[in-house]
């Protein structure tokens, strides 16, 4: 007994595919499917207007409507600039260095003018009779 | 920096406190020891209830001593500052019989005169050599006859 041969599809896939190539050229290649394409177009004045509303000036490429790294820094930029004045760091640096600086300021004038009118007389020999006069 | 504008002026803050500064005083002592001598003794001393330092010249001022004096012939020195630094400067020791002070009952009046200068400290000297009995008489103990 011979063995069982195996059916092959390929022939008949290969003919199919040429018909339908066939059919795809002639529909496609004829002027009367061309002029049946033209006629199945709506008529222009068909088409409504557009509505006043709307921004005709809005690019159809999708790409320039992206954030940019650009638009990016100018957002966080602006989003920044909402913060209260007590809420920014500079603020309470420059109280801070301002507090500090009058504190000082009052302290060494005080030593400085002190210092300045001969700051400490020197203490009493206990035994002298009194000490008196500037400074005393 | 826009930050740190508010130290712009230290340094004209710093060259105002550097001129006070350089402007500054000196304090100058002048301890002046006080001792009685002879013919002045001790009982006329004691009689004495108001002792007085005037300073004058180069200083003005007037202190009160404790009187009278618990130590004889050295009363003891007292100690005497200023920021003079020029000039004569004159101490002297007023005794009276009693407050308050007049020419009717001052017992005696001495003085030292010394020279303000850069010197920090000088030592000087009143001797009380010179007693007036009319004004202060001797307190007499005992009992009348």
């Amino acid at each position: 007994m011979l063995p069982r041969r195996k059916r092959s599809h390929g022939p008949r896939l290969g003919v199919g595919l040429a018909l339908l190539a066939s059919i795809l050229v002639i529909s496609v290649g004829t002027p009367w499917s061309a002029r049946a394409a033209e006629d199945n177009e709506a008529p222009k004045a068909a088409v409504p207007d557009a509505p006043q509303v709307e921004d005709t000036d809005k690019p159809k490429d999708k790409s320039l409507l992206a954030q940019t790294p650009a638009d990016a820094a100018v957002a966080k930029k602006n989003a920044g600039g909402d913060e209260a004045f007590y809420q920014k760091w500079q603020f309470w640096a420059v109280t801070g260095g301002i507090v500090v600086g009058v504190v000082a300021l009052i302290f060494g004038g005080k030593a400085l003018y002190h210092s300045a009118n001969g700051g400490d007389v020197r203490p009493c020999n206990p035994s002298f009779l009194t000490c008196f006069g500037q400074g005393n | 920096m826009k930050l740190f504008r508010f130290l712009r002026p230290v340094p004209l803050l710093a060259l105002v406190l550097g001129g006070l500064a350089s402007g500054c005083d000196t304090y100058h002592y002048y301890d002046i020891d006080v001792k009685f001598m002879s013919p002045v003794s001790e009982t006329q001393v004691s009689v004495m209830k108001l002792c007085l330092i005037d300073v004058s010249g180069a200083a003005s001022d007037e202190v009160v001593l404790p009187c009278p004096p618990a130590n004889f012939p050295d009363m003891g020195t007292f100690e005497y500052s200023t920021f003079a630094d020029s000039g004569p400067i004159t101490f002297t020791f007023n005794g009276f019989y009693e407050a308050p002070k007049s020419s009717t009952n001052q017992c005696t009046s001495n003085m030292t005169m010394l020279t303000a200068s850069s010197q920090i400290t000088q030592t000087g000297t009143i001797t009380v050599s010179d007693f007036n009995t009319t004004n202060c008489p001797l307190m007499v103990s005992g009992s009348s006859p």
